[in-house]
């Protein structure tokens, strides 16, 4: 077979970008090289997909070139070697085995469109060849991409340790099939000084076809397939698009191909699962494969990761509210709204979850790629396409007993919006990227996702009185109680015990009974006043007008004490106040209830006298008047004494 | 001292008034104790009145204008709640009444509405000024008499603090849950009634059922039984597991979970060593062996009623 032609990029009059700019355009992800490969790949074959109904299909593959691959790459693709690419030359001339990896799809658009960036095309529509070979941070203008600017495809070059990667597709081309192979490679910028070829250069090569006006194109069709078929990649059915792409010498850290394909099988389920929920119709949106050396690798089935099963159910949640426009905070659905500007930026679906067993899938050696480990409080951010973006880790609940998945989705109205404010490694929404409303869109996001996270972590009140029914659990209390024993209750009745083993002795303060000394104190005092008398009241007091006062007349007696001359009799009063409260000092100038008189109940007439003596030969019953205060209650007391000596 | 309350106006006797009080149910006079009471329990009162309207008005020296009016009021003495229950006029017309007066009064207060004491009370009061009564003191809103029943709504005792919450509702814990002791074992110098609570799931019908205690079944005794004896093993093992607790058991305020967690060891296990019984509860064995003997000792299903 004829060897592919070489074409090293020249710098224009105007300026290049030279491809370590690409390679650097990536930035310092936060991600592993394999996980940010993936994430780009599988986000660049769900944008290619050729219909929403039908599945796309990506596997990754690897194997070690055999011999016969190894002499095709010699011999047929890297006949034409570039200036300046040690790298490429030293593994082109020296190693007899490379690795490959093969990153495929299937049922996607494949790379269509023209395929030079220079010339004006009549081809409408997507031109993903040239976005994807040609031209340098090129952003897409399809509605609902996962990738944007078209710095993504740095993460292929990077993944292999000579910036190498051949490019084999099939599309539609004028309405018939077209295959195509190209070989891409970032290189070194440099400068041939003189000859033929001097000038600067930027690093960039290709190695296709020559065309006519000496530009490297693609190899097509019958020739793409012979070269593709050689170098061992995935072929096409009748009527199947979609693209290989084959990374030459793959390098991943220090990883070796067990620990690769292991980390990207764990990366699958926790950054796609989505793409495993079946539509409407049942169909699983992305097949997933991967293979090393003929062998499957196995990929969990997030559906039984505990934890991304979590995230599933709370996007299964989302799905059920998709449509409603009201907020469904009730049902864990919560709307995300920019309040000025007003926009509705998209919803956040939240289900909490009693702690499981954390996901037995971990992979120990690579557990970096693993979005987060521990309790379970995190968002699931994620845009239109449904691929996520990141885990946001959200404040921790006060229990470790209980966790909590969220997904956030963005509105499709401002998707887009989003979309800018991802940076090339597509791992972060990053507000300084927009400008005015925009990025006050995307600064508001999270803060709105922040207050319903509060709300949500926050403990909740207590709910007690009308909002929920209450439970009689007094008795069920009592119950309880033994199990605290203390000072004066009850658990000695419920559990047999000896006394003494409680430490506690009987004087100790437990038994409320009286104290030898009060009962002594008590035992004195009734001996100090042995000449008080018991007054009775025999009949409620009867209000009279007596001499134009309104008085109330009180009939009393009292038991007689032999060897007395006589009965001190004394009164007090006093109002009793609103709330039973007694006043004996009366306002200034209020009127104060006050002795008239007294006499024997018989009698007729009054004695007035300030101080009432009975002799001891009378006898009762007797009557006092006191005056009353108008329209008050008064409360009067009355008090005797036996005397014994005049 | 004898004292006594002189109204500014003619009060008839006492017995123109009696009231027959049921509590729940059960006859009270003058006051009632509530056994098990707690906010979630609302009560039943019923008080029959018999008021002789004869000699009211006689005793008081109303005219035929004058009107009184019966009213059942309740006074929660902790929560400082009135209401008027219930209340009817009843005019003094001779001829439009009859001597005496047979009436019942009932009503349910909602124990969330109530504390310490309720006073509940009939009370008889002048509705209008009586302006032509023999008698010119009596005014408007007097009240010639009333009746009360005290209803002591606490307990001599002692709780266990236990409360309800919604597992649903609350993060902390799984929602079919249905009960959880929320304590602090390594730390015993806190007050129990503050640092230990039995949360109750009022989600849980069947734990919810038991709990209330009200029909006394061999499932719902097995399930408040099997909750005390969950506790107890949790206190227990919780203690016996703390170096503090173990060091100097004794040095616990009075009060304090560590101070009635030792009591509860003392009652349960008179004869055993505390460090004893922590040796048993670190080895797997042995600490079987603890919590049968602890089955023992709480009695666990021995009865089911």
């Amino acid at each position: 077979m004829q060897p592919l032609n070489l074409q090293s990029e020249k710098f224009s009059a105007t300026g290049n970008l030279v491809s370590h700019g690409l390679l650097n355009a990536m930035g310092r992800p936060q991600h592993s090289l394999q996980k940010i490969l993936l994430r780009e790949t599988v986000q660049n074959s769900w944008d290619a997909r050729s219909s929403d109904e039908d599945p796309v299909s990506f596997s990754i593959k690897g194997w070690t070139a055999t011999t016969a691959q190894m002499d095709f790459l010699k011999k047929v693709i890297f006949v034409e070697k570039p200036k300046k690419f040690d790298d490429l030359e030293k593994v082109i001339e020296h190693d007899d085995h490379i690795d490959f990896l093969v990153v495929s799809d299937r049922g996607t658009t494949g790379l269509g469109g023209p395929t030079r960036a220079d010339k004006i095309s009549n081809i409408t529509g997507p031109q993903d060849f040239v976005d994807f070979l040609r031209n340098i941070g090129q952003s897409t203008d399809r509605k609902y991409h996962g990738g944007t600017y078209g710095y993504g495809k740095a993460a292929l070059y990077l993944s292999s340790s000579i910036r190498t990667i051949c490019v084999d597709t099939c599309t539609s081309h004028e309405n018939k099939p077209q295959r195509r192979f190209i070989v891409s490679a970032m290189g070194e910028k440099f400068t041939i000084g003189k000859g033929e070829y001097s000038g600067n250069y930027t690093g960039r090569h290709w190695w296709g076809r020559i065309s006519d006006d000496e530009i490297v194109e693609p190899a097509l069709n019958s020739d793409a397939e012979k070269i593709a078929s050689e170098l061992g990649l995935p072929g096409f059915t009748s009527n199947e698009f979609g693209t290989n792409i084959l990374i030459l010498c793959p390098k991943f850290q220090d990883l070796d191909h067990d620990a690769l394909m292991k980390s990207l099988a764990e990366c699958i389920p926790w950054y796609f699962w989505p793409k495993f929920i079946p539509d409407k119709n049942g169909i699983v949106p992305m097949k997933f494969e991967l293979q090393w050396e003929n062998e499957l690798v196995p990929i969990p089935d997030p559906y039984k990761m505990p934890v991304v099963r979590k995230f599933i159910e709370s996007y299964e949640n989302y799905q059920r509210m998709e449509k409603t426009l009201s907020d469904n905070s009730e049902n864990g659905v919560h709307k995300i709204e920019c309040k000025k500007p007003k926009k509705h930026l998209g919803k956040l679906s939240l289900i909490r979850f009693p702690a499981e067993a954390r996901d037995i899938h971990i992979n120990t050696e690579t557990d970096s790629d693993i979005p987060f480990t521990g309790q379970t409080h995190h968002i699931a951010l994620m845009r239109q396409p449904r691929l996520i973006l990141k885990y946001h880790s959200g404040p921790p609940l006060p229990d470790d007993m209980v966790g909590y998945a969220g997904v956030f989705i963005v509105d499709d109205e401002v998707d887009r919006i989003f979309a800018r404010a991802e940076p090339p490694s597509h791992d972060d929404w990053i507000k300084t990227l927009l400008e005015g409303t925009e990025r006050t869109y995307v600064s508001t996001y999270l803060i709105r996702i922040t207050e319903v996270l509060r709300q949500f972590t926050d403990p909740p009140p207590i709910v007690s009185g009308d909002e929920q029914q209450q439970i009689p659990m007094g008795q069920f209390s009592q119950f309880l109680a033994p199990l605290l024993p203390g000072v004066g209750n009850s658990s000695q009745k419920m559990i047999p015990r000896n006394e003494s083993s409680l430490g506690v002795s009987p004087t100790d303060g437990r038994y409320t009974g009286k104290s030898r000394q009060e009962r002594a104190l008590r035992k004195s005092r009734h001996k100090e006043s042995p000449k008080s008398i018991k007054i009775k009241i025999l009949e409620s007091p009867e209000v009279i007008n007596l001499e134009g006062k309104r008085t109330a007349v009180i009939k009393f007696d009292f038991d007689k004490i032999p060897s007395c001359v006589g009965y001190k009799i004394e009164i007090d009063s006093a109002v009793i106040l609103d709330g039973n409260s007694i006043e004996k000092e009366p306002p200034a100038g209020s009127e104060v209830p006050y002795l008239i008189g007294w006499k024997k109940a018989d009698d007729r007439d009054w004695i007035k006298e300030k101080e009432i003596f009975i002799p001891s030969d009378q006898k009762g019953p007797w009557h006092i008047a006191v005056s009353i205060t108008r329209d008050i209650l008064t409360n009067i007391s009355v008090t005797g004494e036996a005397e014994f000596t005049k | 001292m004898t004292s006594i309350d002189i109204y500014p106006f003619l009060r008839p006797s006492e017995d123109a008034l009696i009231v027959k009080w049921t509590v729940n149910g059960v006859e009270s006079i003058e006051s009632s104790e509530i056994p098990h009471w707690d906010p979630a329990t609302s009560i039943k009162i019923q008080a029959n009145v018999s008021i002789n309207l004869q000699k009211i008005k006689d005793q008081c020296k109303f005219s035929d204008d004058d009107i009184i009016r019966i009213s059942f009021k309740w006074l929660s003495l902790g929560t400082n709640l009135l209401k008027c229950s219930e209340s009817v006029d009843t005019p003094l017309e001779t001829g439009l009444f009859e001597d005496t007066l047979e009436r019942g009064f009932s009503t349910e207060i909602d124990g969330g509405l109530i504390f310490d004491h309720v006073k509940c009370s009939i009370i008889i009061s002048v509705v209008n000024n009586c302006k032509n009564s023999i008698h010119p003191f009596i005014k408007k809103g007097a009240i010639l008499l009333a009746k009360d029943l005290e209803i002591n709504l606490d307990s001599e005792e002692s709780r266990f603090p236990v409360e309800q919450i919604d597992f649903n509702n609350n993060f902390h814990l799984p929602a079919d849950a249905g009960w959880f002791l929320d304590w602090n074992p390594d730390d015993l110098t806190i007050m129990a009634l503050g640092g230990i609570r039995l949360y109750i799931n009022s989600h849980h019908q069947n734990i919810v059922k038991a709990v209330t205690m009200r029909e006394k079944t061999p499932v719902n005794s097995a399930i408040t039984q099997m909750i005390k004896f969950d506790i107890a093993r949790s206190l227990f093992f919780g203690a016996l597991q703390n170096e503090k607790f173990l060091e100097d058991p004794d040095d616990y305020e009075e009060g304090s979970i560590g101070k009635h967690v030792v009591r509860l060891i003392d009652i349960t296990f008179p004869n055993e060593d505390i460090n004893g019984l922590s040796n048993q509860v670190k080895d797997s064995k042995k600490r079987q062996n603890l919590e049968c003997k602890l089955q023992e000792k709480l009695k666990l299903f021995q009865e089911l009623i």
